[in-house]
């Protein structure tokens, strides 16, 4: 198994998917460019799972879920999966892994459990440390929000 | 006497996640509702 570091994956960059995430998201260019750079610690932290759990690593979760919580992460995401080019870039040569996306039905009932929850959020914690973690659960949706966007 | 630091880690991670669950509670995003998408298995 080789892991990619987180490092390696963030030294990826696109001016086409962060003007996209700002026009699309309505968000200033900096603060795209914030988001995008989450994206990418996401989409690393996706890859590290897949691996891990292929190699039989223990308490990895089976699937990294996205909630509404953590939906401004699913919005960029959709944008940059349409530069379809720069993903496969990105995934191929700076994650060394397809990161493929799937999207729940909007019907789906389909509810995690709480100690599903638990293992993610502690499969977080331990990749991506308390900070971040508490960031995107607590603050990410308001601080990326247009109407009231906050200074970093 | 002071606790080991992995006992110590240990706690603060507890405490983090803790406050996360309960962050969900009282509000419309409650733990495990509108999921929206993921990656991993697909089954």
């Amino acid at each position: 198994m080789v892991l990619t570091a987180l490092s390696d994956a963030l030294d990826f960059e696109s001016s086409n998917v962060v003007s996209a995430i700002s026009s699309k998201l309505k968000i200033e260019q900096e603060r795209a460019n914030l988001l995008f750079t989450h994206l990418k610690i996401w989409l690393w932290v996706c890859s590290t799972a897949s691996k891990e759990r292929e190699a039989g690593v223990l308490n990895v979760p089976k699937a990294i879920v996205i909630d509404n919580r953590l939906k401004l992460l699913d919005d960029a995401w959709h944008i940059f999966i349409l530069h379809t080019k720069e993903y496969q870039n990105f995934c191929n040569n700076y994650l060394d892994y397809f990161v493929h996306h799937y999207p729940y039905p909007s019907t789906s009932n389909k509810k995690i459990s709480l100690d599903v929850k638990k293992e993610q959020l502690s499969y977080l914690y331990d990749k991506i440390g308390k900070d971040t973690l508490l960031f995107w659960y607590k603050n990410l949706n308001d601080h990326f929000s247009p109407p009231n966007a906050k200074k970093p | 006497m002071s606790k080991q630091p992995e006992v110590q880690l240990d706690i603060v991670k507890e405490n983090v996640i803790q406050d996360i669950i309960n962050s969900y509670i009282g509000t419309h995003s409650k733990c495990g509702d509108n999921d929206i998408a993921k990656c991993g298995d697909d089954d």
